[in-house]
């Protein structure tokens, strides 16, 4: 019987994958929300990235997109081990590459990429996932004290308009010593 | 005199398995660092703005 991570991490990819595939489902928890949010900022931002790299590996034979997957993952992290940007890096990958299955016609490969992928977090990367407070970690660390993309740019706005009051302090002061 | 023609870097479709396999996680790994280590940044920009939030 799968344990409660293993099955968080395979309902999380699939909802990942379904909503990547043109799914029109709601998430199911605020972490697959977040997992959407994030990824879907990530893809658009490395796009070119993403396209070129997914599309020859999509030609290849069947079952070997998910190996080629696997080993891609091992490679990753061989130096530096993980963190969460690169468990997003890999995650929207695996998307990009099921994407590009579906439209080579291959629709059926990408449940394998799925299991692949959450095998290998759920599974060989149990403990970092453990140590790093599992999805919930994944959860807090892309939601930090501010669970929408809004609160944390005005959070930096904030951030920003403070650094400003103090610049112009600071000259005010400068003026008034002179 | 007629120039070497010059060697132009192979495009990534074109590289074998094994190095497509290692040049993709290299650039994985430099896009999952970049991301991580804004988010850190932007983790602790809020934890000092926004102590209480």
């Amino acid at each position: 019987m799968p344990g409660a991570l293993e099955e968080e991490t395979a309902l999380l990819l699939a909802d990942y994958f379904q909503h990547r595939l043109g799914g029109a489902a709601l998430p199911p928890s605020p972490t697959a929300q977040t997992l959407r949010r994030v990824a879907g900022e990530l893809e658009s931002r490395e796009r070119p990235f993403f396209r070129s790299a997914c599309r020859p590996l999509a030609l290849a034979e069947p079952g070997e997109p998910a190996a080629l997957l696997a080993r891609v993952a091992a490679e990753l992290e061989a130096e530096g081990g993980l963190n969460w940007g690169r468990v997003l890096a890999l995650v929207v990958f695996a998307g990009s590459l099921a994407e590009a299955l579906v439209e080579r016609g291959a629709r059926e490969e990408t449940g394998r990429l799925a299991e692949v992928l959450s095998t290998y977090l759920a599974g060989e990367k149990r403990e970092w996932l453990e140590a790093n407070g599992g999805w919930d970690g994944f959860y807090h660390f892309f939601n930090k004290h501010g669970s929408q993309p809004t609160d944390q740019n005005s959070t930096i706005s904030n951030a920003i308009m403070a650094a400003a009051g103090f610049g112009l302090a600071g000259l005010a002061f400068l003026l008034a010593v002179r | 005199m007629a120039g070497k023609p010059l060697r132009k870097p192979a495009p990534f479709p074109a590289l074998p398995a094994q190095e497509s396999v290692v040049e993709c996680a290299l650039q994985l790994r430099k896009i999952g660092d970049k991301l991580n280590l804004h988010q850190k940044i932007r983790n602790l920009i809020t934890k000092l703005f926004c102590p209480g939030t």
